[in-house]
């Protein structure tokens, strides 16, 4: 065991495990500090570029990069030695490719899912962007198209290889919070499925074939997730999915259209991880969701991640007021402006801020809104860091 | 015909009743420039005033885009030969390293949608390309999109590019995206800054004012 939460050399005394920090702190209560997290739960990883400035700056040696949750060259994940400096409280667990239809690379700069989407990225440190999915191009097409393709098995060993022993030993060997990180749900699988605008054109105008699609989808992600959650339900603190509900303005649908096509997805879906954890459930969705958040967690979703606080409608102040009793926030530090761009105060105050704002009363996970990109300095992330402890 | 019928087909994203109410039209001798400019445009600007304000989502702006493009296919070969000019040319992209491209689409609609003729390059567009596009496809205009904090100064890159091929008086250069702001349009150079697609219809309409009184 680590013990209890260490916090070397500066900071406020502590007196929780990392774990209870975050435990009690998803359970609306106050803890001894904020918990952060740094490359646990969704989006919350790091550039190549700036994890090397980063590592440069704190004085430990270079290392070999661990690839993260986007694919080769975008993300890494941060070492147990930059984790322990910063005092991090959670740790991720990821499932791996299955065995059937593994990610197959097309050159060095694509490549296909398990789901028949090709991905591709400008340059190799840039993030994959999904190009084309197998029901793309297909004008009005019947609900048997959807027979056409070759769906993943959600039940491929492959995904779950060694899980259960990676996560025992975290339990056995460290006092860390865990999050088990699942694909994306519903909306965004089907997008990269039919294409973004032709999917948000049939919810419209080809409502059974939108509705068999995404139905399609909910039941393998529902049985990924019982794959998942079967060999490791009983050992995790949360469980995160991702599904990105909004732009930097508004959602991408009206509440009565969400309500309609897709909320009934993410509630069955949530309900399953619910039916086979006690764990937290956490969602990730970018952008402005505040039109759609309450009907977020009608669905059941405890968590809600990044809380993109620059998005119209997402101040923090006013969604703690409005939300906060029914749901926790995880992430809040924004990635567009204050990390790449702000001075190592600003980040502090940012820090500060969003610990007054999201986090009076328990409820909030600090992180970053997103990854942390290529430019972000290496003293705004320490500032990001340092502040949670020092905050208190 | 009443154009506002037309109008409220874009609106309401009735594809193939703005197709026929467009042939008909036609065949019965309406003026095709007309058809842009009393139904067309009123329609999109519409559509851009409800998605401002967040009474239009994603999908319905879409299909209401849809209905536009499907009465435009009809009647722009009929203005091209007229020789009518359009309202501007537009060049628009995602800059070089970036392929996001829903914001750009987006504001390639409502640009098309308020009578722009509109040359989208795509995404990860070289900034030669952007040259290009001035030098032998005359845009007047060009608009630029990053989504990336990391791709963002390829709009500067761009703009150096313009400026080294000494078109850069010859075009104005519109910027957008989800980490630019007005400070960074004044910042690289840029004449306009939208923050939404609405919006970007605004600038680009003040762009051509101030180019027109030259």
């Amino acid at each position: 065991m680590v013990g209890r939460s260490r916090s070397p050399g500066r900071g406020t005394p502590v007196s929780m495990s990392h774990r209870e920090r975050v435990v009690k702190a998803l359970n609306h209560e106050e803890t001894d500090r904020t918990p952060m997290d740094f490359g646990g739960g969704p989006a919350t990883q790091i550039h190549p570029d700036a994890y090397v400035a980063l590592l440069a700056h704190l004085g430990l040696e270079p290392e070999e990069l661990i690839e993260g949750a986007r694919g080769e060259g975008q993300v890494v994940v941060p070492s147990e030695d930059v984790l322990l400096r910063f005092d991090v409280d959670v740790r991720p667990a990821q499932l791996r490719q299955p065995d059937v239809r593994p990610r197959t690379r097309i050159d060095e700069l694509s490549y296909f899912d398990e789901w028949g989407v090709r991905w591709e990225k400008a340059f190799f440190t840039a993030p994959d962007i999904n190009v084309e999915g197998p029901l793309q191009g297909l004008v009005d097409p019947a609900i048997s198209a959807v027979d056409s393709i070759d769906w993943p098995v959600p039940d491929d060993p492959g995904r779950v290889r060694g899980l259960r022993d990676r996560v025992e030993e975290l339990r056995r060997n460290t006092d860390y919070a865990i999050v088990l990180n699942l694909p994306n749900s519903t909306f965004a699988l089907s997008q990269r499925l039919r294409g973004f605008t032709e999917l948000l054109e049939d919810l419209l105008l080809n409502e059974p074939f939108a509705e068999a699609v995404q139905e399609r989808v909910t039941d393998v992600i529902c049985g990924i997730a019982t794959t998942a959650l079967k060999e490791v339900g009983d050992l995790v603190d949360g469980v995160a999915f991702g599904d990105d509900m909004g732009i930097q303005t508004q959602s991408y649908l009206s509440r009565e259209l969400y309500r309609k096509m897709i909320k009934p997805h993410h509630a069955r879906f949530v309900g399953t991880l619910h039916s086979l954890t006690d764990a937290r459930v956490i969602m990730h969705s970018d952008g402005s969701i505040r039109e759609l958040l309450g009907d977020i967690i009608d669905c059941g979703v405890d968590v809600i991640n990044p809380v993109q606080t620059n998005a119209t409608g997402m101040e923090p102040g006013r969604l703690k007021a409005e939300f906060g009793k029914d749901v926790c926030f995880w992430g809040g530090i924004d990635t567009q402006k204050v990390l790449p761009f702000g001075s190592p105060d600003d980040v502090a105050r940012e820090v500060r801020d969003r610990i007054g704002d999201l986090g009076a009363g328990g409820g909030y996970v600090v992180a970053s809104v997103h990854n942390i990109q290529s430019e972000v300095p290496p003293e705004n992330v320490v500032a990001m860091f340092d502040t949670v402890r020092e905050s208190g | 015909m009443d154009f506002n019928d037309l109008a409220q087909m874009v609106i309401s994203g009735d594809n193939k009743g703005a197709e026929s109410w467009t042939q008909e039209a036609l065949d019965s001798g309406v003026e095709p420039a007309a058809i842009i400019d009393s139904g067309l445009i009123p329609g999109m600007e519409e559509v851009g005033r409800r998605f401002k304000s967040a009474e239009y989502h994603m999908p319905e702006v879409l299909i209401s885009a849809r209905a536009m493009k499907a009465s435009l296919a009809l009647v722009r070969p009929l203005v091209t030969d007229s020789g009518i000019e359009p309202k501007g040319r537009v060049a628009i992209g995602t800059v070089r390293g970036d392929l996001h491209d829903i914001g750009k689409n987006l504001v390639g609609m409502m640009l098309e949608g308020a009578g722009y003729e509109v040359n989208d390059l795509g995404a990860n567009v070289a900034p030669e390309a952007f040259v290009d596009a001035v030098e032998n496809g005359g845009a007047d205009l060009i608009c630029l999109s990053a989504l990336l904090t990391t791709t963002m100064p390829m709009m500067n890159s761009t703009i150096e590019a313009l400026t080294q091929a000494e078109v850069r008086g010859r075009v104005g250069v519109m910027i957008g995206g989800a980490p630019v702001n007005q400070a960074y349009a004044d910042q690289v150079g840029a004449d306009g800054y939208a923050p939404d697609s609405a919006t970007a219809v605004e600038v680009a309409d003040a762009l051509m004012k101030k180019r027109a009184a030259g």
